[in-house]
């Protein structure tokens, strides 16, 4: 039997109404979500970097004190941590924000905090879904195929009637937190900072910290994380080396074979290139978590205006995704590293109580002579 | 950075390199134990003007970190209006698949 035209007519206004969503809310949802995970991944690392450089600083000070009691000195035993507890906790609470920022940014997208309801309200969809076609008793007038699809497509009236107006009240809010998560992207970007100055013009003068200034164009003068993170490599590095001088002129029964000296020195400044490629990094990943964020927005604006789609949105946060898994793999291996470099100071420090270790390497013998 | 400080951190790296210039193969242990002890004081004070410019920006931390609680705040508050609009439009939806129902009845 034909179908009349006029329900074909219903058919067609609905699947008008299907195509009217003014923005792919799926792939929206999906960049949202990947940014806020990404965020939430990316302030999770920043909070380690300072962590690590706290660590890199009391290895340098333990190797330091280890020193000087071989050398028969009476140094000052008081550690003094690297930062305050209140700049640290300055940048943990906003770290937390920021967070706190994109998860419910995530959670407005998705509409998971609404799932008891959003289920209830599906509900109704369901139970019209779980009609069979001879409920609608047009069973002669429509195949049972295209009954079945009108009432799925029915189901999407709860997605027509929120999804644009849940943007358009979006948009406001992405706008002011692109402002926000901008100006939080380069307070970081100016305390990882920069091992060198990275401007000629910064001669007794620090750039003026310009909030409003473009990530990508910043041209640092050293400080920050960078340039503590190479201090601190520096002065752990020439505490090994002098020990290395000083092994050829002392006792050696009180100093390490020398392959282990060597190997600490090299294994310092490997860690000072992968901490200061890793807070580089950080910096990169920064611009993209701002660009990404900004194309969230930039979609969002436009679909107010036309229909458009989401893939420049998806490209930004494709990219802030795969600078982030990066980050993850190297901040991991950092750590590694220097947790190795604090273990083998403490194994050292406890073998040289051994015998075996006690024993000079023939090159050392050789230098003594 | 202030000038003062920068100055200073100038000097005082200045101090540290001339120190790590000493060779440390030409002095006894007790001198250079000296030597560690002015280089551990020196190192120490660069990393706190390091960490001075960090703590200069504390104030800005303090002032963002109220904003991203603000766009949380608003954020939250879509949330509570899109479950609120949901219940509504929930309504809506039952009438509408009523009359869809309904119409198609009819043409039955």
């Amino acid at each position: 039997m034909q179908p009349r035209p006029q329900i074909f007519l219903i058919v067609c206004i609905m699947l008008g109404l299907a195509s009217c969503s003014i923005v792919d809310d799926t792939l929206l949802t999906e960049e949202i979500d990947e940014f806020s995970r990404g965020a939430v991944v990316l302030t999770a690392i920043i909070e380690s970097e300072f962590e690590l450089a706290e660590d890199l600083n009391t290895l340098g000070f333990m190797d330091n004190l280890e020193f000087q009691l071989e050398l028969g000195g009476h140094p000052e035993p008081n550690f003094k941590p690297l930062f305050k507890a209140m700049d640290i906790a300055a940048r943990k609470n906003l770290l937390t924000a920021l967070e706190g920022y994109a998860e419910t940014l995530a959670v407005v997208a998705s509409g998971q905090s609404i799932s008891s309801v959003y289920r209830a309200f599906s509900g109704a969809a369901e139970n019209l879904k779980s009609l069979s076609s001879d409920n609608f008793s047009i069973g002669h007038s429509l195949s049972l195929m295209d009954s079945g699809q009108l009432v799925s497509d029915l189901s999407l009236f709860d997605e027509l009637l929120i999804l644009p107006a849940r943007d358009r009240r979006l948009l406001p809010i992405v706008q002011k937190g692109n402002t926000t998560l901008k100006k939080a992207a380069t307070l970081l970007y100016f305390d990882i900072g920069a091992p060198e100055d990275q401007s000629s013009k910064c001669s007794y003068t620090f750039p003026k910290n310009d909030l409003d200034a473009t990530l990508s164009s910043i041209r640092l003068c050293k400080g920050g994380l960078r340039a503590i993170v190479k201090s601190a490599v520096k002065f752990d590095a020439n505490i090994w080396t002098d020990k290395l001088a000083q092994s050829s002129q002392s006792d050696t029964s009180n100093t390490l074979p020398l392959r282990d000296v060597i190997r600490k020195i090299v294994s310092i400044q490997k860690l000072g290139l992968s901490f200061d490629k890793l807070l580089s990094d950080t910096q990169a990943a920064l611009v993209a978590m701002v660009a990404a964020h900004k194309a969230i927005s930039d979609t969002l604006k436009a679909a107010q205006k036309s229909r458009l789609s989401s893939l420049p949105a998806a490209l930004k946060s494709s990219s802030f995704q795969r600078e982030v898994q990066g980050l993850l793999k190297a901040a991991a291996e950092t750590k590694s590293v220097l947790l190795e470099l604090t273990d083998n100071s403490v194994t050292a420090q406890n073998d040289q109580t051994t015998p075996t270790t006690l024993q000079p390497s023939g090159k050392k013998d050789d230098n003594q002579q | 950075m202030t000038t003062s400080n920068e100055a200073a951190l100038t000097k005082l790296q200045d101090a540290l390199d001339a120190l790590n210039s000493q060779t440390a193969s030409d002095l006894p242990s007790t001198q250079l134990a000296k030597l560690e002890t002015a280089k551990a004081a020196l190192y120490g004070e660069i990393q706190a003007l390091q960490v001075h410019q960090l703590d200069e920006r504390d104030a800005e931390y303090s002032a963002l970190t109220n904003e991203f609680q603000d766009c949380k705040s608003d954020l939250s508050d879509l949330s509570n209006w899109i479950t609120q609009r949901q219940k509504r439009d929930r309504a809506l939806f039952t009438l509408l698949s009523k009359g869809v129902g309904l119409a198609l009845s009819l043409l039955a």
